[in-house]
This record gives C-alpha cells, structure tokens and sequence, in this order.
C-alpha cells in the first residue's frame, strides 16, 4: 500500500544515471574495465549525493557477467540479482545499528568465505563513521589486506570522524554537492517518467531548496506527488513549506533598509499570522538582503533573479546611500537569527529581535559624522559598542530640553558612553599637545601595532591594556585612560610599565614615559566636584544627580553649548536647578 | 473526520496521500511544544487503517483502538527519562518485521525523536531508508534541527507551524465554551500552541502561573539592586528558569510594542495598562535592549552557563522605573 519513495525508485542504475559526480564515475569505469579495482574505497560526501548507489553500481559493474563494454549491463543474472538484492556477495552493512567489534568480528569471520556465485563478494558498510573505536581497530587488519575476491566500501558523510589509518587504507573519493542543473535535469526526469506535471519554476524552487542533496529534492518531489494528477504550482509549495510572498519579504527589507521598526514588526506578524514559518522567513530576507548587497556592487546578473524583484529592491534602496552597510549588517544578524530559532519555544522572537537589532544597531552616516569619525581607524576598536551611543547621543538632546526623566539610560550604556566620552575627548585635546614628531593622533594610530607587540613581548600587559587607551600627550608623557583602579594600578607597577614604555619607544622611535590614570580622571572640573558633593550629602537621589550630572553624554552636551536647566529623578516633582 | 485544528494544508496533503493511495514510508512531524504534532500523528496512524468511509473516521474499531493506543499494530515509543534509547528503536525494529496482526500497515510512532540518543537515532536511520514493506514509520519532533540531517532527509517532513491566533480563538470559543474576552487572551498568550491554549481553557491554573511569573518581573523592577541580586539567586534555582524568562521576553516584547505605538500585536492585552506606563517609563530603545538581553540570556542558559550569574547580568542592567511603585 505504500508506495517506494521517489528516491528508492529512482535510484541510480548505472554509472551514467549517478549525475554531477563524473570524476568519480569516469575513474571507477576505467578501473573496472581495465581490471585494476582496489579492495578498500571510502566514499565521501553530503547526505543525498550518491554514494550508497554509487556503492551498488560498483558492486554489479566488477561482478557483471554481461557482454559490455560498459559494465554494469543490468541485464545479466548477476546484475538482476544483485540489483533485487537477492545475492549473498552484495553484504550492505548499516554501522550505525551494529557498530561494536562483535558485529566486526562477525563480519571478519565471513571474509575468509569465497563469493557463492560472483566473481567479487562487495561490502558496504554504510554510516561507517558510527564503528565504535575497537570496531574500527578490529577491521584495520581486515581492510589492509583483504582475502582475494573482497572489496570494502566505505560511505560516510563525516569523514573527519574516522581514524587516519583507516583513511589511509582507502581509496577516497570525495562526492560533489549536486548542482541547481544536475538536480533540475534529475527531477525532471522522474517527473516524465512518473507523470507528474509540475510547472517549470516550481521545479526550479524545489531544485533551490534541495541545497545540493538529490534525495531531498526527490523527497520534497514524493511529497508533493500526493496530491495526485494536479499539477503542481509554485504557490502551492510556497503554502506547503510556508514561505512567505514575496512581496511582503520585500516590504520587509524596504523596513530593515529604511530603518521602519514599526512597519516591519507589523509586516512580520502579518506573515505568521498567514502561516508563514518564521525560519522560512528568515532565509527569504537573508537572499533579498544579498540580492541588495549585489544590487548596489551592480552584479545583480550572478543572482538569477526576476526581472520585477529587482526593479522591486531598486526602488527600495534607491532613497538609501547606505544601504549596502545597512543590508551587510543585517544579513549577519538574521543569520545568526536563523541559528537561534532551531528549537526555540517561540521562534517568531529571534527573528523579531533581528529585525529590531537591525533598526537600533547602527545610525545613519551622518550620525558617525562627529569628532570620534575623525579618529584613526586603530582606535574603532575600541569604541566596538558605539554605534548604540549614537543614537543614544542623539536621543539625549530633547530628553534634556524637556527636562524629562533623564536617568532612563539603562546603567551598561553609561559604561559605553563613558568609554566613548574618552575618544570623543580625544581629538579637542590634539592641537597642543604634539611634541616633537609624535602626537596623540600618532599614537592612536599605531596603537592597534602597538597592542600586538605588547602581546609579544607579555600578553598580560596586553590583557590590561584592552580596558585603556591613550588620552593625551603631555610632554614626554604618553597618558592612558584605564577604566578601572585596578588596571590603573597593575599598569604602572614597574615590570608591566617598563614593557609598554619599550614598544612605545620601539614603535614612535622617540622614548616617552607612561601615565595612567582613570577613565575620566582629564575631566577635571567634575572630579573634586563629585568627592565634594558625595562627601556632604549621603541622600542617595543627591548622588545620582550628581552622576547624571557627570553623564558624559551630558557633559559632551554641555560642551556643546548645552545648559542643564533642570534634573528630575522620576519620583521627585521639586526639581533641582 | 480529522479533529485537528489548524495545519490544513499537512490533512490536505496527508488526505491526497491515502487517497491517491501515494503513501510514503516515513513522514517527519516537526512543529513547536503542544502545537498539535502528536494529535495529527496519531490521528493520521489511525487513518492508515481506518475502515470507514472518511480515514480517519473516528468510529471504525481500527480508529478507536489508534486512539486510544490499543491498535496491536501500533507501536508508539515514548522517551523514556527524557531519552528515547538505542534499546527502545532494537526492539521496535524487532516488533517492524512482523507482519501486520490485523490491520492494513503496521505504524511505527516515535514521539519526541530530538530527544533520541545519537546511537538510537543512527541506529534508525536503515529502517527509515529502507523499512519492510507495509510499514509506515511516524515521527514527531520539536525541530528538524535538532535531527541529524541523514535522518530528516530520509523522511517526508511535515513542518508544522504555529496556528494563527484567530484560529486558536475561534476553537476556544466553539469547543471549549469560553467567552470571547478570556479566548483572546488564552489565544494571544499560547503563540500558536493549540495544545497549552486549549489546556489552560480546562485548567485556570496554568494562567495564574503565567499571571504569578508576570508578576515577579514586575516586583523585580521595584527592587534595588541587593534586593535584585537575592530575588535572581532564587529565581535561579527554579526548575522552571527558562520558562519564566520566556514570559519576561514576551513581557518587554510588549512593551516595545506600546512604544511603538502598535498595541495590536501584545501578547498580554489584559494588562495594556501597565504596559503604557512601562512603555513610557523606558522608551524604545530600553526596552528593546530589555527585550534582547532576555534572549541572550535565555540563549546563554542554553550554553550551560551558571544560571545565577547569568540572571544577575540580565537583572542588574534594567533599571527602576519609580513610576511603577505609583502605580501599585
């Protein structure tokens, strides 16, 4: 009552039915028609390639009885035999079932039995790399020289899981990912032959999806077979495996590029709601996000994709000069969606947080316009978390003017702003400080050197100096900001003091001695302010005034020509001017 | 009559396989916890030897027997201390060979196959390329994912997915008897899993424990640091650690959502209230961030981190909206 999978039935035959896979078929012809075939081969390769086939096709071709020039013939009792799987010289052993060294030894014992009635008795131990450890020992003797008349086939699809001296004892060959041509010719092929009508791009998204393994396409292919003499369309595969339309995929990506958090979050439980798999979804804007990156490098020809699709992201990007950065960023971020959503108890929820990430993660250029931009490159490194800031920076502004709650900047971003707060700093500081050849800017530039023959010389030193960088040059004084006492103090103990002075004096060839001091200690106006201020009043709401008072944010603002009016923590209505 | 709800198109298919008699030997049902995988399974184990008129009919002996798991030529594999063994797969092989007692097909079930050990999953994978005739092998798994991929392609998946909201309502309301205030929420809280929504319908119990972990979230905002530092020491050692973060994430997915003026969308309608004074309080980008570092969070417990360290970087980093303690 069951019908033999599409994959069973149409399993290979002979070696010109084993597509996409030539360098393997044209050498194991030519072994077998010369009569050279080796006694151990190990076949390697991604599941659905053809290696279990392949495995069978060998075993009738050394054993073909028929007149060929091109064996196997099929046609011979052997052959037929072998085929139906009725010999008892074709032995197909599964290793992931008996995969201890009894069932080994088992097997050796058999070896030393001469073939019934074919020239070959073939072996084919399929899963190889599940044999336990002992299994494996066991057979090595067996594998290196087998009795006369045996062959081993080796099939695994992990081929690192095998000890190197049973890799050794093999002739290996290594099966190829099938091609989108090889797998659509394939298809085809069953679909004539088992007359199932199916439309041409239909076939071709099936052939997509398959990712290489002949057996999943010819699988997804059986399943849509059930649905009898319809033909089968491409919207109804799309329904099947709930991928998304495209267009809502595009208004998707028109979100992700314009920056829409809204939109796309609206968009995205549209899709679900419609029955759409979130993973499916994830993918689908992962291509669409690639198709832009290949859009703006002006090699949309490689994608082969609709003609309308790409009018369709043209007009999306077209508004956006960044949209190259911004897609680059999001494909990386809905990639490593797409891992998280395996197993996940609500797997709408990585993809949301993706998008979202996408949306807040990095601001537009003009944004990066400011004086940390002008900063040497060594010196992004650092400031890893920024991005965030910048929008933070830019949201501070009416937060202040209004005079609303301005301690809602969750405690991690004061951290990152601080940092950021010190090479923001950095460049106002730059004009007076250049002394002989060697400026602030000069160092930063070569810190990123600098941090690397540290490492050579003590990665310890190293370790500390990834929480400091350079702030200003005094004199002959080179001076760091640590952002903590400890490091601070670590720093300027002799030994670890003396190896960063050597570099700085190796690298800027002019020797300089070494200052440390906390993050914000060149923020000199706030500092006896604070011990002043937390010395006097203990009332805990006084202190966090103050600390939002020396918000570096805040004070960057001020800076800028900005005035604090009025700070209101959220349980107070007197206010403080 | 098939009384699963939701996933039309996996009966539509299913139905064209018995129909145009295109059976496969092998089928894959891969969905979410209680989204409904074990319910169409065994339903479609019945429907294989059903013999009425419409499979599965639901009357017919076969059926009931399938139902009610006392079909002798079914033969369902449950994990066993949360593992499905090498030993359980060996004799459901043993019992594979036989010929059906007295149905058309013997049917094989494995439920929650991800939890099989990699020795029992290997030990399948022959069976599943090859099995004897009149054999059709039925599995269920939270994720194909959490497969090895030799085993997945050797069957025809069936990826189930969550069943839209207003298809979980319109059950609720029709077979449960609930009114339309409490179905939409039950429906908005189950995020597409038919399964718990129509659990929490017969038990009010299970809401209360979605209420109660809602609501520590929101006593621990209220906290000052120590006293967050001790509720997260608790809160780690809880059995039920992953669950309670789920409702947190869904909890600051809310709220991003008032704040981006799309009210629609919340999961927690009852207590849009809180949600506005919340969303208020933290803005877009807080509780964004809020919303992400719950699933870091989550995602590290998946890593084997220390729970209680990592709760307490999560706890720490939200801060105290006073507004809240107003509000109580």
């Amino acid at each position: 009552m069951t019908t033999q999978a599409l994959y069973n039935k149409w399993r290979g035959q002979s070696f010109a039915d084993i597509l996409g896979q030539e360098h393997i078929t044209t050498t194991l012809r030519n072994q077998v028609r010369m009569g050279r075939v080796g006694h151990a081969y190990l076949f390697v390769g991604l599941r659905g390639t053809g290696k279990t086939s392949t495995a069978r096709i060998l075993a009738k071709a050394v054993n073909c009885v028929g007149q060929t020039d091109d064996p196997p013939c099929n046609k011979c009792h052997i052959c037929l035999s072998l085929t139906e799987g009725r010999s008892t010289d074709l032995i197909e052993i599964d290793a992931a079932s008996n995969r201890g060294i009894d069932e080994i030894r088992d097997l050796r014992e058999g070896v030393a039995f001469l073939p019934s009635e074919c020239r070959y008795k073939v072996y084919v131990i399929d899963e190889v790399h599940m044999l336990t450890k002992e299994a494996f020992n066991a057979l090595l003797k067996t594998l290196e020289e087998p009795p006369p008349r045996v062959i081993f086939i080796l099939c695994t699809t992990e081929v690192q899981s095998l000890p190197a001296t049973v890799l050794s004892r093999c002739q290996r060959f290594d099966f190829r990912r099938g091609s989108l041509d090889t797998i659509t010719q394939k298809l085809q092929m069953i679909c004539d032959q088992e007359g199932i009508r199916i439309t041409p791009d239909a076939l071709d998204y099936i052939a997509r999806r398959a990712t290489g393994s002949y057996r999943d396409a010819e699988s997804l292919l059986d399943q849509l077979a059930a649905f009898g003499d319809q033909e089968i369309t491409l919207p109804q595969i799309k329904a099947m495996l709930g991928s998304a339309p495209t267009q809502q995929i595009h208004s998707l990506v028109g979100a992700i590029i314009g920056r829409d958090l809204a939109a796309g979050l609206r968009t995205i439980n549209q899709m679900l709601d419609q029955g759409a798999d979130p993973r499916e979804i994830t993918t689908a804007v992962i291509d669409q996000l690639r198709a832009v990156a290949f859009l703006v490098a002006g090699t949309e020809d490689d994608l082969s994709l609709a003609q309308e699709d790409i009018q369709e992201l043209r007009e999306i990007i077209r508004h956006t000069p960044s949209a190259l950065r911004v897609a680059v960023n999001a494909i990386r971020l809905f990639n490593e969606a797409a891992a998280g959503i395996k197993g996940a108890a609500r797997p709408h929820i990585p993809l949301e947080l993706a998008f979202i990430e996408t949306c807040l993660g990095e601001s537009e250029p003009k944004a990066r316009e400011q004086p940390a931009a002008a900063i040497a490159p060594a010196q992004h490194t650092f400031a890893a978390p920024a991005p965030i800031l910048q929008v933070k920076e830019e949201k501070a502004t009416p937060v202040l003017e209004t005079g609303l709650h301005t301690d809602i900047v969750p405690p991690q971003s004061v951290a990152v702003s601080a940092e950021k707060h010190d090479t923001a700093a950095a460049p106002t500081a730059k004009p007076g400080d250049a002394i002989g050849t060697v400026s602030l800017e000069l160092i930063q530039q070569k810190w990123s050197q600098i941090l690397v023959r540290v490492r050579e010389l003590n990665p310890q030193v190293r370790a500390l100096l990834s929480s400091a960088r350079p702030v200003a040059v005094q004199q002959n004084t080179v001076v760091l900001g640590c952002q903590a006492v400890f490091h601070r103090d670590k720093l300027m103990e002799a030994g670890k003091r003396d190896v960063v002075e050597q570099v700085l004096c190796e690298t800027l060839g002019q020797s300089l001695t070494l200052r440390c001091e906390l993050g914000q200690a060149e923020n000199t106006a706030s500092r006896p302010q604070t011990s002043v201020s937390e010395a006097r009043t203990p009332d805990p709401r006084e202190a966090e005034r103050q600390r939002l008072r020396n918000h570096p944010a805040v004070q960057e603002l001020i800076k800028r020509g900005g005035k604090v009016t009025d700070i209101r923590l959220n349980d107070d209505k007197e206010g403080k001017d | 009559m098939w009384q699963t709800v939701g996933h039309d198109w996996a009966i539509d298919l299913l139905n064209h396989a018995l129909r145009n008699e295109r059976l496969a030997h092998a089928y894959l049902f891969a969905g979410l916890e209680r989204v409904g995988k074990d319910t169409l399974a065994t339903e479609f184990a019945a429907a294989l030897n059903c013999m009425g008129q419409e499979p599965p009919c639901g009357e017919c002996p076969a059926c009931r027997k399938t139902l009610s798991g006392a079909h002798p030529d079914v033969i369902t594999i449950m994990p066993q201390n949360g593992k499905i063994k090498i030993e359980q797969i060996r004799e459901m092989q043993r019992q594979m060979a036989l010929s059906p007692y007295e149905g058309r097909l013997r049917v094989c079930l494995i439920s929650s196959m991800h939890l099989a050990t990699t020795e029992a999953a290997n030990a399948l994978l022959k069976s599943l390329e090859e099995p004897p005739s009149r054999v059709v092998l039925l599995l269920t798994a939270i994720s194909i994912e959490l497969l090895p991929p030799t085993l997945v392609s050797r069957c025809q998946v069936l990826q189930l997915r969550p069943v839209a909201g207003d298809t979980i309502l319109h059950t609720l309301r029709r077979r449960e008897g609930q009114n339309q205030q409490q179905a939409e929420l039950l429906s908005r809280l189950a995020a597409g899993r038919i399964g718990w929504a129509v659990a929490a319908a017969r038990d009010a119990g299970l809401v209360a424990t979605y209420h109660k972990q809602t609501e520590s979230l929101l006593q621990l905002l209220e906290h000052n640091r120590g006293e967050r530092l001790r509720a997260a020491e608790g809160l780690s050692k809880r059995e039920n650690l992953r669950e309670i973060l789920q409702v947190w994430q869904v909890w600051w997915r809310d709220v991003l959502l008032v704040a981006l003026n799309n009210e629609v969308l919340v999961t927690n309608i009852d207590q849009v209230e809180t949600l506005r004074t919340l969303a208020r309080c933290y803005g877009i980008e807080a509780s964004a961030n809020a919303y992400k570092s719950t699933g870091d969070t989550l995602m590290m417990l998946e890593q084997n981190v220390n729970p209680r360290l990592a709760l307490e970087g999560l706890v720490l980093h939200w801060d105290t909206p006073p507004l809240i303690r107003n509000l109580n």
